[in-house]
């Protein structure tokens, strides 16, 4: 025998528990529900059959979860985080192959017998070009207009000043460190604050990894249901 | 069939639109829209309900709960001062649009 109330029941319960729909919207779901079944009561139809079409007409729990999502701060703004994320990893990536490079180079040109002057230039000269060639090639990629489109004029201003400014912040920082402190000092500080550079590099990079992957995971969900 | 991406530009307006001539609620409303477009829109539920809660989060529309004609309880949405005015700029705009097309392709129909 067929009960409708107890199908309801069960039907609220795949809503998954901490989901984004909280229980009020359920509930609004469910009074939904309930309407339209009785319109295809109207329409002739059994509570089984009404509730089988009402409740493929509402969608599967997952696809209504995934568009109340986009509701919340992280779904609003989810393209933004997926391109920042995926920004961040690219430039720190090429950051740290060019700096390979230019120690090796570095390492070569000295094995060569070059001054350091020179192999300075010449570092920097690659540096440039290569950072020039990532940018060329990042503009060149089909979606840089939608990425930048993402972004107010403003804050891309804002991220442009501070990517001017901020590389000056330490040399000028380790220049006055030196005035004032002996170099022992400097060594014990460079050894903990590099530690905790590259743990907090470490945290970062796994943060955006996970971040990355469950971005995408949600996307992919919903782009399979639609 | 009409396009997702403008079913989609067009909900917000016809959402406030549809809540300027009285309060509603959900299962009405797609009904409504349903019967308005002689079924050339199809709203689905999934899309209705979070686009009606963005709508409220900007305080653009007030909700209730109420007991319907059929003695369950129902949600109820109503516009808010600050969505008719926003229904105001959604009208000027979709006018604008709409009048700009219309001289396009020669025809002139007011929309109000």
């Amino acid at each position: 025998m067929f009960d409708l109330d107890e199908c309801i029941s069960d039907w609220k319960r795949s809503f998954q528990q901490g989901c984004s729909i909280g229980e009020e919207s359920i509930e609004e779901l469910e009074s939904h529900l309930r309407e339209s079944i009785v319109d295809l009561n109207r329409k002739g139809l059994t509570d089984e059959e009404g509730f089988i079409i009402a409740t493929k007409r509402l969608g599967h729990a997952a696809t209504l979860e995934a568009e109340y999502k986009k509701n919340g701060l992280l779904g609003a703004n989810q393209d933004r985080l997926i391109w920042m994320l995926s920004g961040y990893i690219g430039v720190t990536l090429c950051g740290i192959f060019s700096t390979a490079i230019v120690s090796s180079l570095s390492a070569g040109m000295a094995y060569a017998g070059l001054g350091s002057t020179m192999t300075g230039v010449i570092a920097m000269a690659f540096q440039l070009f290569f950072w020039i060639a990532i940018t060329a090639i990042a503009y060149r990629v089909k979606e840089a207009p939608f990425v930048f489109g993402k972004f107010p004029a403003k804050s891309l201003m804002a991220m442009f000043a501070a990517m001017i400014a901020l590389p000056f912040v330490s040399p000028l920082a380790t220049s006055m460190q030196s005035r004032i402190v002996d170099p022992q000092w400097m060594i014990e500080t460079y050894y903990w604050v590099g530690f905790g550079h590259f743990a907090i590099q470490l945290l970062i990079y796994a943060f955006c990894f996970v971040a990355l992957y469950n971005l995408h995971r949600s996307r992919k969900v919903l782009a399979a249901q639609h | 069939m009409i396009s997702k991406e403008l079913v989609a530009a067009s909900t917000r307006p016809m959402l406030l639109a549809i809540l300027a001539r009285g309060e509603s609620y959900g299962y009405a409303i797609i009904e409504q829209v349903r019967s308005r477009s002689g079924g050339e829109l199809e709203w689905s539920e999934g899309m209705l309900y979070p686009v009606l809660h963005r709508l409220e989060n900007e305080k653009l529309i007030l909700s209730s709960w109420k007991l319907g004609e059929n003695g369950r309880k129902r949600k109820y949405y109503r516009l808010s001062a600050a969505g008719s005015k926003a229904l105001e700029v959604e009208r000027n705009q979709w006018n604008a649009v709409h009048n700009t097309l219309s001289a396009i392709w020669g025809t002139k129909v007011c929309l109000t």
